[in-house]
């Protein structure tokens, strides 16, 4: 696994997303990374619009429901890092039968908890 | 003191057990391998032989290309020794994961020129955008058996990486795949090349790199083999057969007997050309290609 701060990281992630959604026309994409005690989460659509309106669903690695909440207007959303021991399964649905996710292992956590990813 | 030593080494002893688990391949033992499909499995099996482990964690009734992992199948793949992806686009999941650059091998990458670019056919409105199609790669390489014998070299140079004392071994194994991949390649090419303009239907766009090695007349539709054809796709394909007189569909897998039979009513038969995405119920890679050639015979005869 790479070495490199959660920062860093985040944002060769995002450059690499954007890269791949200009392949793929009219798909929705998520990322997620810890920062502090949050996650963070960050839709894109392609040409670097965001969705507006979406709800984010977050299950653990028993695919139980922890928590619902809603996307912010600038695609963003964030919940409290609890429960992570199984990891995350970040699912992003904006309607229209449009839905990505995005999975963070225990490992992946660890890592950017421990601010190696 | 005695308390003391055994205290210390039971700590030394967990130690050594977290290292064994930390880094489960050693020099000596059988790589793990975590592929995204059964091509670039049964190549690695065929290369890496006793010395690899080579898992596909997808159930068997699911096609690789739209699995939905559990969040533990990414905790194997990430502490596996050795990735290998198809690329082109294949398994949707690997862009919505992180998996660890270090060990993760593309085995398309290098051939990325001979990528095929798709516009999906189908078409669908909603939202500000309209009507609108989408576009991406087309993934299933390997069905140019010549690009499946490029992908199983990218393997064969992976694996040698990992365990370079098993070099002689795994080139020695990767040249007799590459010859069976490449007679399988020759006898495609013996039997279509006299009548490759035929026009054929596939049932699904998955033959893209199929359609252009072998120079085909073929054009999509998307039928599932195992469901009654609506009426909107009969329609759709009444459409294509104004220009594109096809006798023969070609299947993924074996279709149900309404599908059949509607064929049938306009002149079409059905053969099957199985991509082999996931793991055969029978047989392996080789043999369900021989099948798919002999199924073919007809055809193009």
């Amino acid at each position: 696994m790479l070495r490199f701060p959660t920062t860093r990281c985040a944002l060769s992630m995002l450059v690499a997303l954007a890269i791949a959604q200009s392949a793929t026309a009219h798909q929705l994409s998520v990322f997620a990374w810890v920062e502090g005690n949050s996650v963070l989460v960050e839709a894109h659509l392609p040409k670097g619009k965001r969705p507006k309106l979406g709800d984010v669903l977050v299950y653990d690695g028993e695919d139980q429901l922890l928590l619902k909440t809603g996307l912010q207007p600038d695609g963003t959303a964030s919940f409290p890092l609890d429960h992570w021991e199984t990891g995350y399964r970040i699912v992003v649905d904006i309607g229209h039968g449009h839905q990505a996710y995005w999975i963070m292992t225990p490992y992946d956590i660890q890592q950017q908890r421990d601010g190696l990813q | 003191m005695k308390g003391f030593c055994w205290k210390r080494w039971s700590v030394v002893w967990i130690g050594v057990v977290m290292l064994v688990n930390v880094y489960p391949a050693k020099a000596g033992s059988p790589l793990n391998v975590y592929v995204v499909n059964y091509p670039l499995k049964y190549f690695a099996e065929r290369i890496g032989g006793k010395h690899v482990r080579v898992f596909l964690p997808v159930p068997a009734d699911v096609d690789p290309v739209y699995w939905t992992p559990k969040i533990s199948d990414i905790g194997a793949y990430q502490q596996a020794d050795l990735i290998l992806l198809n690329g082109a686009g294949y398994a949707k999941w690997v862009s919505k994961v992180s998996l660890p650059r270090s060990k993760s091998v593309d085995t398309s990458r290098g051939f990325k020129d001979r990528h095929i670019t798709v516009k999906e056919t189908m078409t669908h409105s909603h939202g500000a955008e309209g009507e609108h199609a989408h576009e991406g790669l087309a993934f299933t390489t390997w069905l140019d058996l010549s690009l499946a014998a490029k992908q199983a070299e990218v393997i064969a140079n992976a694996l040698t990486r990992k365990r370079p004392q098993h070099k002689e071994q795994f080139m020695a194994n990767y040249q007799s795949l590459e010859k069976d991949l490449l007679a399988l390649d020759s006898r495609i090419k013996a039997l279509v090349t006299p009548n490759h303009t035929v026009p054929i239907i596939f049932s699904h766009p998955v033959y893209e790199y199929f359609e252009k090695v072998y120079v085909l007349n073929g054009e999509s539709v998307h039928w599932e083999p195992d469901e009654k054809p609506t009426p909107s796709q009969i329609a759709e394909l009444n459409k294509i057969y104004e220009t594109h007189q096809a006798k023969w569909m070609i299947w993924e897998g074996a279709p149900i007997k309404s599908a059949v039979n509607v064929l049938e009513r306009m002149g079409i038969q059905s053969a099957v050309f199985d991509p082999c995405g996931n793991v055969p119920l029978d047989g392996d890679f080789l043999s369900v290609m021989r099948q798919n050639i002999a199924n073919l015979e007809p055809v193009f005869r």
